[in-house]
């Protein structure tokens, strides 16, 4: 999924080097990558953490815009993204901290927790590929509407108020709204079965 | 923590982190607080602002060099509500001291995010003598 055009608009300001434009688009997209991420790290989660590994995604990203590339995903989704994988990352090395303690204090421990920090590891490998994999579906849609909506049932969304703004149909009536989400995911979920099939066969 | 339910206004956490970033204004802001031993209101007091408005004008980004500073200083003090002259004094102050620590003369420095303050005081000095002395000892407005 692409930028949308405020986000493009907002991504060429802060692209520009305009300080203001810093403080405008952390302002604007603040909450809603502090709660993609917390969502992508689930309950349970460390909210402290995950929050400031949001503030840090976007932080970096206003310093170096130029890393991330509109054509590919939407700026929330890639925020977020980035923001998840710092806090798996601030996540595994705490933990490997705390294994590193265990150690010193007490050995019996060490293989529990060594085992804990391999388990985060492992995940955070399985997220990697997940994502190169969720990269690789959506490519093979042509249409950019296809791969907004590709990439929202790839990443679980329900309902169909969230595919409205991506698919472009907000000026439609509401059952019409209705009726054209329905379309176009059940066209791109076959789609998906296909191509997962594909995917999951022996390369 | 759920900001959806707590304070979706609430932006003062991403503003303390900005403080570790040295390209942003929320850096600058806080080195000027530990030197002058302020506190956010006496802060907002000083660049004659909202205490409220002090986030925004941590998440800018440090002006640009010049020909855009006097501009850019100029915006970032309308977006934050604050005294244009008071924010290029606290900006070009915590620049000179920091070269003063770091035994740097500031017009040395290449680090991109160092150049606006030379390039301020250079315009400065090319626009007239009188604003010549160390920035605590300027006048401002």
């Amino acid at each position: 999924m692409s930028a949308s055009s405020d986000e493009l608009a907002m991504h060429q300001r802060v692209l520009s080097g305009h300080p203001v434009a810093r403080a405008e688009v952390i302002t604007a997209l603040y909450f809603d990558v502090v709660e993609g991420v917390l969502r992508q790290a689930g309950t349970g989660c460390d909210a402290a953490l995950a929050e400031e590994k949001a503030g840090d995604a976007l932080l970096q990203y206003a310093e170096n815009p130029g890393r991330y590339d509109p054509e590919r995903s939407a700026l929330r989704t890639y925020l977020i993204l980035v923001g998840h994988s710092k806090y798996r990352t601030a996540l595994w090395r705490e933990r490997q901290r705390a294994a590193r303690q265990y150690s010193l204090s007490n050995p019996q421990t060490v293989a529990a927790a060594e085992r804990a920090s391999a388990d985060v590891m492992e995940e955070l490998v399985a997220d990697i590929d997940a994502s190169q994999l969720k990269a690789r579906l959506i490519s093979h849609f042509d249409d950019p509407r296809d791969k907004a909506a590709a990439a929202l049932v790839l990443d679980d969304t329900q309902g169909w108020e969230p595919y409205v703004d991506v698919l472009g149909l907000s000026s439609l009536p509401v059952e019409q709204q209705k009726a054209e989400v329905y379309r176009v995911k059940s066209r791109v979920k076959k789609r998906l079965q296909r191509l997962r099939g594909y995917f999951d066969e022996p390369q | 923590m759920n900001p959806n339910n707590s304070d979706r206004t609430d932006l003062s956490r991403i503003a303390r982190l900005a403080r570790a970033h040295p390209t942003y204004v929320a850096h600058a802001l806080a080195q000027y607080q530990q030197d002058e031993a302020l506190d956010d209101a006496a802060l907002a007091v000083y660049l004659q602002c909202e205490d409220s408005m002090l986030v925004r004008l941590a998440l800018c980004g440090l002006p640009r060099p010049a020909p855009q500073f006097a501009d850019d200083v100029q915006e970032i003090a309308t977006y934050a509500g604050a005294n244009p002259m008071r924010l290029m004094r606290l900006l070009r102050t915590v620049e000179a001291r920091r070269a003063l620590q770091e035994g740097i003369e500031p017009r040395q420095q290449t680090r991109e995010h160092d150049l606006p303050f030379v390039a301020a005081r250079d315009r400065e000095d090319g626009d007239s003598g009188a604003r010549k002395a160390s920035p605590d000892t300027q006048q401002d407005d």
